[in-house]
């Protein structure tokens, strides 16, 4: 090895990192929800060797990232602050996520960021 | 004397992040081996394995009177410093694979880094920037070489110049897995160079 060399040992190595990452996944966990709805979202805390179960309920006002690693972020008010969170669905911590009810109106957006005020 | 061991020769794939304990690890995927056995060179202070990667079909005559004794030819050739006990089980033809290694080893990669070109100051040196404003004319040069005082310009001195493409080696990077029947080595963190390039990895 002397000098850089750079070999198309495999045709398309994105590919093979796709097969890769989904031979880890946890689970593959089916979205039951869309951008828009209601969720509680569960997901475990560990705090030194105690572990609960914090429920956070919110707008879903974001999907994104490719089927094998894909986030959401649920946003909410608290006292007049607005709270966002972004999970990993695949993700072991995320214990489930439970809708709670669909949107009155369907968005007409991929992302809800105009429900942020200014 | 420091005890060397077995390493094998790899292309590396990419990055991506996978769960291990309900924890999230980021890893290095490396297509590793399998690598051929060209010549096992055992002397008195040095032995060492010469490793062939990737197989060719046609290879011009000087190169290929490397493989004279193996038969099939080889795009790649590197040695792997062994000790005199590990080098004297292999023999010519042998092949290695992923299989030398084990799950949590820890590891050495070397490889090389991208080049950069000819680049500046910041880039190369992580120098700091000169005002943009205010008539200051002092963007992103280069600072003072020397002074009266000290002299002419010392050797070594930080300048502009051509980055990257050097041989590095990132040491103690712990295997995460390892997937037998596709080749595949998942070391934690990074490693020098773009997908695609070789790389040679080494038992710590």
């Amino acid at each position: 090895m002397k000098r850089m060399r750079i070999l198309k040992v495999v045709k398309s190595p994105d590919k093979l990192l796709r097969e890769i990452h989904e031979k880890y996944l946890p689970s593959k966990k089916e979205l039951n929800f869309k951008v828009g709805d209601i969720v509680k979202v569960h997901q475990r805390i560990v705090e030194g060797d105690k572990s609960r179960v914090q429920v956070f309920e919110g707008v879903v006002i974001e999907i994104h990232g490719p089927i094998y690693n894909r986030f959401f972020t649920v946003r909410k008010e608290v006292q007049g602050v607005g709270v966002e969170k972004t999970f990993r669905i695949n993700s072991p911590n995320v214990e489930k996520v439970e809708l709670v009810r669909n949107p009155l109106k369907k968005p007409r957006r991929k992302k809800l960021t105009y429900l942020r005020p200014e | 004397m420091k005890e060397v061991k077995m390493g094998i020769l790899g292309v590396k794939i990419g990055m991506t992040e996978i769960y291990q304990d309900k924890e999230l690890v980021p890893v290095t995927a490396i297509l590793a081996g399998p690598c051929k056995v060209i010549e096992v060179k055992m002397n008195e202070n040095y032995c060492a394995l010469k490793l062939g990667f990737v197989k060719v079909d046609k290879l011009n005559k000087p190169l290929s009177g490397v493989f004279k004794n193996v038969g099939e030819k080889y795009k790649v050739i590197a040695e792997v410093r062994v000790d005199k006990e590990t080098a004297s089980k292999y023999k010519v033809g042998d092949v290695i694979d992923v299989n030398v290694f084990s799950k949590g080893e820890l590891v050495n990669v070397t490889g090389f880094t991208k080049g950069r070109g000819f680049s500046g100051m910041i880039k190369r040196w992580n120098a700091s920037r000169g005002p943009m404003s205010h008539g200051s004319k002092h963007h992103r040069k280069a600072g003072s070489n020397a002074t009266s005082r000290i002299g002419p310009t010392r050797p070594g001195k930080r300048r502009p110049g051509r980055y990257g493409n050097e041989k590095v080696t990132i040491r103690n990077l712990k295997i995460i897995d390892i997937i037998p029947d596709k080749n595949i080595i998942l070391v934690k963190g990074g490693i020098p160079g773009p997908k695609n390039s070789v790389v040679k990895i080494v038992k710590n």
